[in-house]
């Protein structure tokens, strides 16, 4: 039994819908009414990849409304893979799509020093769409351009192409995991609140 | 919507990312506070807290103000009749007056009579203007910059390195965590550890002038080491295993005062005799350490910033017997925590831990807003709500009251409360460094080609680390350790981690002398290289020259000159300062009553009082509120509806609760006795074994269903 944990990010301007894609992928729920993701880090997908393979999809949402500014190292570290959100109804959260993409490049890479795979996800497609997103073809020539893994429509309100956006992601983790090695100077790390050694053989007297 | 996302006012702004802010902002969003978090920087931690690139570190030390300063100066005489009519209250230096005055003359003109009704406020507020100061004349804690450019005999080493100026991560106030000390605790209590990675210390040791070109010694970290030990007599041994028996027993007193039951009469008895006392005195006099024993314990141990005769360095008062037990204490117990040695070292630099507050502060809602570009503070006089705001004279009425900030496009931002650090509010002209109060914080990083620790000493090395079988923390004494098979594979010294001890007039250096030598394992540097980082502490009037007080000790350990086979090369180097106490020395009497301000972070190489700092802050702020409860596990929260799941807060409280619940408990029980009745460590190998996240095998029961 083979199994993994992959941190993804989810970003995207405010509104865009990645709250709803995460709720939708993770507990199947929708709801018009959420609020800022308040004090959670990820949710958490368990995916029976294969008979003999799980894979645990930790999702990060982007913390409440670190939006304004840099987001915390804390935030970008240890991800393997991406998802930028926006929303077709709205053009300026498209062009945001390529500073999104910037900052994830410039501030995580695999260990082999490779960008980490990014799906673009064209969210609300089950409304009236704006701009570039209407022309599939140049949506392609887009995200080949700009170095996206792949683009897809989806509706968290419809449940549309959540699960194969994801299930593409997970593929393209899959593929860089099998050249991945862990890192080996991970040995020795030191997490307050993680296990602390078991050390204390009471009664020893001295 | 961000706009009316900030107009609705706040419960506490915070201006300024360094370590204390960062866990105030944390501990109010926590408490489900509304929590807008600001930072003119574009990076977190601030300038004398902040972690850096080779690159980026130029730039803190000498950055290059905006034009901005030019135009402020050509105004300051046209502004001197206003800042004449608002010195008859409170304001006492006419360099503050002016400072105050100085930026902005026609906006001041503008705003002092303009009254500002907040629309997001339901009642009208009287609120005046005052203008920040320009980023230029802003107070800034780093000073007396000096980067040294390689010489061209090491370009060829040096070259290849300066092309990965990323892979360095350099610290301003490099800082380590004694493993059991309360930003430990608080990192485990609040859940807040999970977002970092430390690595163990590899070696305490402690530097001595004679021999001369000895390496630096190991200070022991077992009893194991103490009763090996060939360098010391049964005498020198006895005399320390009862000192240490001592701070032992008074651990739990110490941990707290009330409870004086448990501990031993006579130990009691001695302490509150000397408790306020001079340390060097009670430890050469009554506790009859030798030379020998008393410089490890006093400078390794204790790290005193004294004479071993007991004359103080300079004015400040010699280190009481209290302070100094507690020293011992916490070095004692924190040994065995998490390796051998006491100390633990953030990977990627000490502003990782600002960030984890950060984080959790926006995963609780708050709002980070980087590279914030704010005009001016609202304040309000409460204490004469009714006069006209007629004149600059309002600046001056006895109560100001800081009511929020305006940003350069005129966003209104509320707030009650203003947490700030000093240089985002402070005009450069209010900070005197030579203030007789005034402390700074003199600082050398040097890159280097390899360790200052010879190679050949390594085996030695090596059986020390594994030598665990015995755990009796607080040793002293240097010389070769009981060595056991060694388990534990031999660390290459250029891979170690190091805090070498250097005590007063060892090397010409007037002061004691932290010098933290970072390897491989720190993640500091690309591989070739090796960071050291000198720091001192001393009153700013006496010793000013960062370069000369470390030079001593720079040329005993390296060489400036064409790569030796004999000394490590310093390829790079930085000299500078921190002021450590400017809103101790701030000339400063009108900051609002509900503004505070935090110390920079810059002092010895341990963080011991950020935690109890930021409590202290929020316990005034928001008193009665918990401070920082475990936040849950994500991994542990269950949605049972969408709407509870996100908007329903009482529902998430006890979600909340529930997980704090389960979450480890600091412990009450005394820490260092544990550890002294422990037998045994096992070897670092196994003992810190949580795997990364991104790693395969990492394994926890979730609660989450599968849909379906």
């Amino acid at each position: 039994m083979k199994e993994y944990l992959f941190k993804v990010l989810v970003v995207g301007d405010i509104g865009t819908g990645k709250t709803s894609i995460i709720k939708r992928y993770v507990h199947n729920i929708f709801s018009m009414h959420y609020k800022a993701t308040i004090g959670v880090d990820f949710a958490l997908k368990v995916i029976n990849w294969e008979p003999d393979t799980v894979v645990r999809l930790q999702l990060w949402d982007i913390a409440g409304q670190e939006r304004f500014g840099n987001m915390t190292r804390v935030y970008y570290k240890e991800a393997v893979a991406a998802i930028i959100v926006f929303d077709v109804t709205r053009v300026s959260t498209f062009e945001a799509v390529q500073k999104w993409k910037f900052d994830i490049d410039a501030k995580v890479k695999l260990s082999t020093g490779e960008d980490i795979p990014v799906v673009l996800l064209a969210n609300k497609c089950d409304l009236a769409k704006e701009g570039l997103v209407k022309n599939s073809a140049q949506m392609d020539k887009f995200c080949e351009d700009k170095g996206f893994a792949g683009w897809f429509e989806t509706s968290a309100k419809e449940n549309l192409n959540i699960d194969k956006a994801c299930r593409f992601l997970v593929t393209k983790i899959l593929e860089n995991t099998q050249s991945n090695q862990p890192a080996p100077e991970e040995n020795g790390i030191i997490r307050p609140g993680g296990p602390e050694p078991k050390q204390e053989a009471k009664g020893g007297c001295c | 919507m961000a706009d009316s996302e900030l107009e609705r006012p706040f419960d506490v702004i915070v201006l300024g990312t360094g370590l204390v802010e960062s866990i105030v902002a944390a501990a109010a969003a926590r408490a489900g506070k509304r929590v807008l978090h600001l930072d003119p920087n574009n990076y977190y931690g601030g300038a004398a807290g902040g972690s850096f690139t080779l690159d980026e570190l130029g730039q803190v030390l000498t950055p290059e103000w905006p034009a901005s300063k030019t135009s402020s100066s050509t105004a300051a005489p046209s502004a001197s009749p206003a800042a004449g009519s608002s010195t008859t209250d409170d304001k006492p230096t006419t360099a503050l007056t002016e400072a105050a005055c100085v930026q902005t003359p026609a906006e001041n003109a503008d705003s002092a009579s303009s009254i500002l009704r907040e629309p997001a406020s339901s009642q009208p507020l009287e609120l005046e203007r005052r203008p920040l100061p320009a980023a230029a004349d802003r107070f800034y804690p780093i000073g007396n910059a000096v980067v040294e450019q390689p010489l061209a005999s090491a370009a060829d080493i040096w070259a290849p390195l300066a092309r990965q100026s990323r892979r360095f991560t350099l610290d301003v106030s490099p800082r380590g965590l004694f493993s059991r000390s309360r930003i430990v605790e608080l990192l485990i209590s609040s859940n807040v550890g999970r977002y970092l990675e430390f690595k163990p210390v590899d070696q305490m040791c402690f530097a001595r002038s004679e021999p001369a070109g000895e390496a630096p010694q190991p200070v022991p970290c077992s009893r194991a080491d103490v009763f090996s030990s060939s360098a010391f007599g049964m005498l020198d041994k006895r005399v320390l295993m009862k000192l240490l028996s001592f701070c032992v027993a008074l651990g739990p007193y110490l941990q707290q005062p009330t409870d004086a039951s448990q501990v031993d009469p006579d130990v009691l008895a001695e302490f509150t005799r000397f408790k306020d006392t001079s340390l060097v005195q009670w430890l050469r006099a009554e506790r009859k350490l030798s030379p020998k024993l008393l410089y490890i314990v006093l400078y390794a141990i204790a790290a005193v910033d004294e004479s071993s005769t007991g004359e103080p360095l300079s004015s400040r008062a010699a280190l009481t017997v209290e302070q100094g037990v507690d020293r011992l204490c916490q070095y004692l117990s924190s040994l065995g925590r998490y390796s051998r040695t006491p100390m633990l070292w953030s990977q990627y630099g000490v502003a990782e831990l600002s960030q984890a507050f950060c984080r959790l502060c926006a995963v609780f809602a708050g709002t980070y807003i980087l590279r914030a570009d704010l005009a001016s503070m609202l304040v309000s006089s409460s204490a004469s709500p009714s006069t006209p705001a007629d004149t600059c004279a309002t600046e001056s009425v006895s109560s100001p009251t800081f009511a929020g900030f305006v940003d350069t496009e005129g966003h209104h931002m509320l707030a009650p409360w203003l947490v700030a650090s000093p240089e985002h509010v402070l005009p450069a002209s209010a900070v005197a460094r030579d203030h007789p109060e005034a402390i700074v914080t003199l600082r050398a990083i040097l890159v280097t080609n390899r360790s200052v620790f010879p190679a050949v000493g390594l085996k030695d090395q090596a059986a020390g680390d594994a030598s665990n079988a015995a755990t009796e923390p607080g040793a002293e004494e240097s010389s070769a350790d009981s060595a056991t098979p060694a388990p534990a594979p031999p660390v290459n010294p250029d891979a170690r981690i190091s805090f070498v001890c250097i005590p007063p007039d060892t090397y010409g250096n007037r002061h004691l002398v932290h010098m933290v030598e970072l390897g491989a394992n720190a993640g500091a540097a690309p591989a070739g290289a090796m960071v050291v980082h000198l720091t001192c502490q001393a009153f700013a009037s006496q010793l000013t020259n960062p370069r000369a007080a470390f030079g001593g000790i720079v040329a005993h350990y390296f060489d400036h000159n064409a790569p030796s086979s004999v000394r490590p090369v310093v390829l790079w180097s930085a000299y500078f300062d921190v002021l450590t106490n400017a809103p101790a020395v701030a000339a400063q009497t009108d900051t609002p009553a509900n503004v505070i301000l935090c110390a920079p972070m810059a002092s010895d190489s341990s963080i011991q009082n950020v935690a109890e700092e930021a409590r202290a802050i929020f316990d005034r702020i928001f008193p009665g509120e918990p401070f920082l409860p475990a936040a849950p596990n994500p991994e542990d929260i269950t949605w049972d509806a969408p709407s509870e799941a996100t908007s329903d807060s009482t529902a998430l409280d006890s979600t909340l609760d529930a997980a704090s619940d389960a979450a480890p408990a600091s412990s009450s029980t005394d820490p260092t006795a544990a550890v002294l009745a422990s037998d045994t460590i096992p070897p670092p190998s196994v003992a810190f074994g949580e795997v990364a996240a991104s790693s395969s095998d990492a394994v926890s029961p979730t609660s989450l269903p599968e849909p379906n």
